[in-house]
């Protein structure tokens, strides 16, 4: 006994005929009441996380204005201070040089050297 | 933020691109929400339906699947994708939840009613329906969904393929397998299936 074809055309035909299932009724208006609720909780939907590493650009872009608020601090600090620091040594310096009491020690090095002094 | 009925509104659909919803939807705007779920709502139901049986849960699951979309829109890279991402997560929500079922919810019990009416009426299309709802319910959980995409919810098979993440050859190949396996589970009433319809005509 040969077994009966079951041919592709009728099968559509049953699918094609089966009826598709009913949404309940008011399944909206629930959907919706969960939505509201939802939103009421305060649910907040975040972006989703980027990549921590930035590029190698926005490194740059990121380093000029330190470089820059660093080399403005350190000539503003260097103009402030440098002058004062200068005239400073060298009033330091002209005191030196003018007073003729002062005994550095660097006169008698070679008496030292010869044995003239202990 | 207080939605208004009104502006929750399911009704009122106008041309709008899915890509123009979600994008809105991503802004909280509600009503754009709204119309995506009146668009696809009918889909991921019947989605949900084929892998519960038609269990009491496929309503809970079926809105989970939207509120999954309301929360986190921006996981959605395309909106081409929407509707084959709404029936992977449809489809995954119902098969967490087939799987996860109440222990007294028998694994081979099918609430599709698959029960042939009296001699007088059974010979309708109803009797076709719960048939095949039956016998598609009985398939294999791959080839319920492949017939339920392709068939009932006339998927093209690439877009079937892509909502089931499969490449095309795998996907013909499971089509071709599910159907065999509904002839053979449709095959003892057959005639007497396309006799009532013919009859119905």
């Amino acid at each position: 006994m040969t077994k009966d074809v079951f041919p592709d055309h009728e099968l559509d035909q049953l699918l094609k005929n089966a009826k598709q299932p009913e949404l309940p009724r008011g399944f909206a208006e629930r959907l919706q009441a969960k939505l509201q609720v939802n939103l009421e909780s305060n649910v907040i939907a975040f972006p989703q996380k980027q990549s921590q590493t930035p590029s190698r650009r926005g490194l740059w872009l990121s380093a000029i204005p330190l470089a820059a608020s660093l080399a403005a601090g350190i000539y503003v600090g260097t103009m402030a201070e440098l002058p004062a620091m200068f005239s400073g040594l060298q009033d330091a310096v002209a005191s030196l040089s003018g007073d003729a009491g002062l005994d550095l020690g660097i006169e008698d090095t070679e008496s030292f050297l010869n044995g003239e002094l202990s | 933020m207080n939605v208004d009925a009104t502006v929750l509104s399911l009704k009122g659909l106008h041309l709008e691109s899915d890509a123009d919803l979600l994008a809105a939807a991503a802004r909280r705007d509600a009503a754009a929400f709204g119309k995506l779920v009146a668009k696809y709502h009918g889909l991921v139901f019947r989605v949900v339906w084929r892998i519960t049986n038609g269990n009491v849960e496929t309503e809970d699951i079926a809105q989970e699947a939207f509120l999954k979309l309301w929360n986190n829109p921006a996981q959605l890279r395309e909106a081409g994708a929407l509707k084959g991402w709404l029936v992977r997560v449809a489809h995954n929500l119902a098969m967490d939840w087939f799987r996860h079922r109440p222990v007294n919810a028998n694994a081979d019990h099918i609430d599709v009613e698959d029960q042939r009416p009296s001699a007088e009426d059974n010979l309708n299309r109803d009797w076709v329906t719960e048939r095949v709802n039956a016998a598609v319910a009985r398939l294999p959980e791959r080839q319920k969904q492949v017939i339920t995409l392709v068939h009932f919810e006339q998927f093209s098979q690439p877009d079937a393929a892509r909502a089931m993440e499969l490449s095309l050859d795998a996907l013909e190949s499971l089509l071709a397998r599910a159907r065999r396996s509904l002839k053979n589970e449709l095959a003892e009433d057959r005639h007497d299936l396309l006799g009532s319809l013919q009859e119905k005509d």
